[in-house]
């Protein structure tokens, strides 16, 4: 077997693999925020006057935020973020008002190619409904004219607004407030595009609905938003995916998640955060500040958050769960991967306010490098919430010595009836376990990633069936380099 | 009126925290001059950060400011306890009795110490200033807002140090009375030193006299463990509800040794905070802390424990568990940092809560800080009511509800008092819980 | 002794037993026999009062009472005993101190002292003998780290220590050797007399032979389908229970 270190070191030096960028012409925001960027862009997407006035509320509500501390209880240093010195929104130029796939700019569909997005006919077979998002604007939306025959709307956000603004005006805030946090504040301000769902009544969706997110222009944040909401009865599996070409200087990634699931309702959303990293040395890589909350509104509805996240220089994000019908069900699966300088502070709030409400919560992390990787989450019983039930467990891998592993489960309770219990375990690989495999003719890094593999298997086998081999391809590949 | 009242708090410390500065340049520090720079730093300290609010995370649940903001109206005729403080000498059979009243140390209500192997001295009086110059103020974290005024606040305290190779048989037992007989709030200092290879039990007892009024104790102890030595310690709080503890304790360990804490909290206090960081700093060191609380009423019963190893191949097990009732509140935050290089640590933790009513609240939070790989670390949290089948399969047996109850309650208490090593203090502990639960 | 007229228990808003007849006298020992999720194990926790469980409709007499909404420790008390299938374990309290409460809190019931702790401590010794129980395992906890056989022989143990009018054993024999099923039996055989009864349920005929039963009853589907003598249950060992489903339809059809 090799020095530990020495295999460390050859295997961190692996790259980004989505690290291109795409030579596309863009519509890009003056550098800067001020009030006018926020009207620009509200000008730019040609929006109501409600929403104008929604977005400079939160504009007013960020300068305040913005003016006092940075929030301080996270496990990393908050970075010095310059909100005057970026850019606010970027679009492909050629862009608008596209049906089909043919009308695409090429350049664009190449970009997706290389990232392997599920564009292509062959993949669309497969079933996927996708919506991608390029820098701030939706380019296209497949599979739409099937889904509305079922009565089913996903679009762009943008698109939202235009056709179905009573939906988005009855949802849009009603679970992340605009003064939520300050990134929920400055998205609400900004928001520039996302992906917009509903599912009527009692309808089960039957394809997975899925986005991906691409952050390509220099030097902007992408503040996009999405709302989903599940009518009464009904199904819908939403899968997201997010890359980033490598820069040396750090974009900021500010997007705010709504999910309203109605009575006996189900949304079940999956993410695979592949932003750009930065290097080994640090330099560059997406902040990833992201605020995703759902609420179980009627009873019996069940939402369930599955993260794969591997991305990212900083990675701040608690997609979190609202139990406020009784019976409902909240469920979060993450597998939290960092290694050389990266940064990862995630878990969930679950707020048990309903009787007779459930929550489970299974966390993986995975340390390497001298990265820091944190699982921070609540756990709260409402004083009327009877009969509740959590189960959490967290659990951590250390690969390497000079990484960091932090588990800060915050629990509260006011109600006797509820049954809670949480469990955080930490190990390593061992050395046994590697020379095990390697003796079976594994070498090192197949071995790594097979242990890996099978340390987040919990969380993988929640993923819908394509994505989690895509998802286990991607857990291989930021594992490689990572140990001995 | 309500800014008024904060403000009169803040003004309080300002002048308090003066009058101790012109004290100390008057008469020179009090202890010994090394201090006096200390104090100074304190003073800083506390001064930037004030009394701690809900926005600080390590007081996120526990509004302090509210207990000590009770000692301004200590004067306007705050209404004396009037029980017996009988309860306290308990325990007197074969220790070494100390007696502190409001942190300070009485010696002729104490025993007189006839070894030669203890010294026991008033702070000011210690002969052996080797060990006070090495160790006092060397390991409370000034970074605590308490932790800082006791530091520029103290002006008397105890120094216990057993001494090299002394395995001593006779527990020493400090009661601590509140009394707020001079000020309602003051700020006792201790240093427990046990010296390399020996081997001492201490039981500290906190209680009220008969003619105590609303205290606030603030107390720091620094605590050391030498080489291969060994300590049991003891905190049991059976006070009333006219006193409130706020105490920090540091504890430091060396090469070899073994640190056993013991925490019990019984209904009485309305507040107590405890802080107790213990750091491993020899390697092979080991410690376990143990705690079980009881609440009652409006109490509300906060335990911050840390445990940091900063060397290799240490051990640390902790077990606190909790039964909750009427309208109290339980915060507990249980932390192990393990520190890079710290390799081959075995921590465990485990927190088990009983919430019996629907007006209480327990908020907890196990940490993990890991900066080493071949740790062996976990911890656990549970949280709930009497578990039903048991309950069904007692009362099949022809046991009423609340005897089974009872019993339940009884048993899940039993597995932190049946560890005791002490069987004194294990009975007594056995037969205090009994009354209250 | 006991009468169970048309009983309807549920669950989670699940019915499990839909119309049980039985009929208990002083003297006789029962078995309920049936598949799994025939309701056996419903049939035993209703009796006991198990709260989770509903009772829909019908009675339980017992003693001429009727135990629909009694506490379960008052029916212990007026002489109900169930030998649960998986016994819990209760760390922290210790199995004497558990049977001194019992046997008190029931005395008690009765308007009787508390037992005197000689004549305590003299029973528990002769019961202890009954089913091979070592004073270790009575000093210990609650079943806590108990083997699968020393929790089933601290059932009987119980059983011998609170003299019961009706035993239910619920699937005592499932997970004991032979050696340990021996001593149940020779136990529960010991503590037989015209002034008691048991109902034994089980899956398998294997304990009837140790413990010869008056009556054997088949459960299906929540009520009794067919009643015999220990005949039946050689019967039932030979064939299986895949032959009553069908039979049991016509029955429940006719």
């Amino acid at each position: 077997m090799k020095d530990n270190n020495e295999v460390i070191d050859t295997l961190l030096d692996s790259s980004y693999e989505f690290g291109f960028s795409t030579d596309i012409e863009t519509d890009v925001a003056p550098v800067g925020l001020d009030e006018n960027t926020v009207r620009f862009i509200s000008d730019q997407k040609d929006e109501p006057e409600w929403l104008l006035e929604w977005r400079l509320t939160a504009y007013h509500h960020f300068m305040k935020l913005a003016q006092k501390d940075m929030p301080g209880w996270q496990h990393f240093d908050m970075p010095d973020l310059d909100f005057q010195s970026m850019s606010y929104y970027a679009a492909p130029k050629s862009k608008p008002l596209l049906d089909s796939l043919d009308q695409v700019d090429p350049e664009l569909l190449a970009t997706f190619a290389k990232l392997g997005i599920p564009l292509t006919e062959q993949k669309m077979l497969a079933g996927v409904a996708v919506d991608v998002i390029f820098d701030s604007v939706s380019v296209t939306t497949t599979y739409k004219a099937k889904l509305k025959e079922l009565g089913i709307l996903f679009c762009s956000f943008g698109e939202a607004v235009q056709e179905y603004p009573e939906l988005v005006r009855k949802y849009l805030g009603s679970v992340v407030p605009a003064t939520d946090n300050i990134f929920a504040a400055l998205n609400s301000a900004v928001c520039s595009d996302g992906s917009f769902v509903y599912i009527p009544k009692g309808v089960r969706c039957p394809m997975e609905l899925s986005t991906y997110f691409r952050i390509n222009a220099i030097n902007t944040g992408q503040f996009e938003r999405t709302l989903i909401i599940a009518d009464e009865g009904s199904y819908v599996s939403y899968l997201e995916g997010c890359t980033a070409p490598q820069r040396d200087e750090n974009q900021l990634h500010g997007a705010v998640v709504e999910l309203i699931a109605l009575k006996d309702a189900e949304i079940k959303y999956s993410t695979v955060q592949n932003w750009y990293p930065g290097d080994a040395d640090g330099k560059g890589g997406i902040y990833n500040f992201v605020t995703k909350r759902g609420i179980c509104k009627g009873s019996n509805a069940k939402i369930s958050w599955t993260q794969v996240e591997t991305g990212s220089a900083i990675t701040w994000k608690y997609p979190s769960i609202i139990l406020k019908g009784d019976y409902s069900t909240g469920e979060f699966y993450s597998v939290a991967v960092v290694k050389n300088k990266q940064m990862a502070d995630t878990g969930t709030k679950i707020y048990h306010l309903g009787s007779h409400t459930k929550s489970r919560i299974i966390s993986k992390g995975i340390s390497a490098g001298v990265a820091q990787n944190t699982y921070r989450g609540l756990v709260h019983v409402g004083k009327n919430a009877k009969h509740t039930r959590n189960f959490t467990q967290c659990d951590s891998l250390l690969i390497g010595d000079k990484c960091g592993l932090h588990t800060y489960p915050y629990i509260e309770s006011r109600n006797s009836t509820a049954q809670l219990e949480h469990e955080a375990t930490t190990s390593r690989i061992g050395e046994d376990q590697i020379f095990y495999l390697n003796q079976r003719g594994i070498d090192n890094e197949k071995a790594v990633a097979l242990i890996v593999n099978g340390y987040a298997m919990e969380v993988l086998k929640q993923l819908p069936m394509e994505f989690a081999v895509e998802a286990q391809k991607l857990l291989a590949i930021s594992m490689e380099g990572s140990v001995g | 009126m309500l800014l008024e009242k904060t403000k009169l708090l803040d003004q309080y410390f300002d002048e308090v925290l003066k009058e101790q500065q012109q004290i100390d340049l008057l008469l020179g520090d009090p202890v010994h001059p090394n201090l006096y720079s200390l104090r100074d730093m304190a003073r800083q300290s506390f001064r930037s950060k004030g009394i701690p609010h809900s926005g600080m995370e390590d007081w996120k649940y526990t509004p302090v400011r509210a207990f000590v903001e009770k000692i301004l109206r200590v004067k306007d005729g705050y209404p004396k306890y009037s029980s017996s403080a009988a309860d306290a000498l308990q325990l007197e059979k074969s220790c070494y009795i100390m007696v502190i009243i409001d942190g300070k140390w009485w010696p002729h209500l104490s025993d007189p110490i006839l070894t030669d192997s203890l010294e026991i001295a008033s702070l000011d009086q210690v002969s052996s200033e080797t060990a006070k110059i090495a160790h006092l103020g060397a390991h409370a974290d000034i970074e605590h807002p308490f932790a800082a005024l006791n530091t520029a606040l103290f002006s008397d305290g105890i120094m216990i140090r057993v001494k090299t190779g002394v395995l001593l048989e006779k527990p020493i037992y400090l009661v601590h009375i509140s009394m707020g007989e001079i000020n309602p709030m003051f700020y006792p200092r201790m240093l427990f030193v046990a010296e390399k290879h020996t081997k001492v039990t201490l039981i500290e007892k906190f209680v009220v006299s008969d003619t105590s009024i609303y205290t606030v104790n603030n107390s720091v102890s620094e605590v050391v463990v030498e080489n291969g030595a060994e300590m049991e310690h003891y905190y049991i709080h059976t006070e009333n509800e006219l006193s409130v503890n706020l105490q920090y304790a540091r504890v430091i360990l060396d090469e070899g040794s073994k640190y056993s804490n013991y925490n019990f909290a019984l209904p009485g206090s309305p507040f107590i905070r405890h802080d107790l960081h213990v750091s491993m700093r020899g390697t092979g060191a080991e410690t376990t802390l143990y705690g079980m609380v009881l609440t009652s009423k409006k109490q509300l019963v906060d335990n911050h424990t840390c445990v940091d190893h900063s060397v290799p191949d240490c051990i640390s097990n902790e077990h606190y568990k909790c039964i909750v009732k009427d309208q109290s509140t339980l915060v507990f935050n249980g932390k192990v940092i393990v520190h890079p290089d710290a390799q081959r640590t075995n921590s465990f933790q485990k927190n088990s809560n009983l919430l019996l009513s629907d007006d209480a609240v327990i908020n907890t939070k196990p940490e993990l800080e890991i900066y080493a790989d071949d740790v062996k670390c976990s911890h656990g949290a549970t949280m709930g009511q009497f578990d039903s089948e048991a309950l069904f399969y007692l009362t099949s047996r022809g046991i009423r509800e609340n005897t089974a109850r009872q019993m339940l309650m009884e048993a899940f208490a039993a597995e932190i008092i049946e560890v005791v090593p002490d069987e004194m203090v294990k009975q007594y502990l056995k037969n205090i819980m009994a009354e209250h639960l | 002794m006991l009468t169970i007229n048309n009983l309807h228990a549920s669950i989670d808003g699940k019915e499990i037993l839909r119309g049980l007849n039985l009929q208990v006298n002083p003297g006789e020992v029962h078995a309920i026999m049936g598949p799994n999720g025939s309701g056996k194990s419903t049939t035993a926790s209703v009796l006991a009062g198990k709260p989770e469980y509903e009772i829909t409709g019908g009675e339980i007499i017992f003693q001429g009472e009727n135990l629909n909404g009694m506490a379960p420790e008052n029916r212990a008390a007026e002489g109900i005993f169930l030998a649960f299938q998986y016994p819990v374990e209760i760390k922290g309290v210790s199995n004497i101190n558990f049977l001194k409460t019992a046997v008190n809190e029931i005395r008690a019931y009765h308007g009787l002292e508390p037992m005197p702790a000689k004549e305590f401590l003299n029973r528990i010794k002769e019961k202890q003998e009954l089913v091979q129980f070592s004073n270790d395992l009575a000093k210990r906890s609650l079943n806590e780290g108990f083997s699968g056989g020393e929790k089933k022989r601290n059932e009987i143990f119980q059983l011998a220590m609170l003299e019961p009018k009706l035993a239910i054993l619920d699937e005592t024999d499932s997970g004991l050797d032979i050696d340990a099923l021996r001593i149940v039996a020779h136990g529960v055989n010991s503590l037989r007399s015209k002034d008691n009864a048991f109902i034994i349920i089980t899956h398998y005929q294997r304990l009837l032979e140790y413990i010869e039963p008056d009556f054997v009853h088949v459960l299906y589907n929540g009520r009794i389908v067919k009643s015999g003598t220990k005949e039946l249950a050689l019967e039932l060992e030979e064939k299986g229970y895949d032959w009553l489903k069908s039979e049991s339809r016509d029955y429940i059809t006719a």
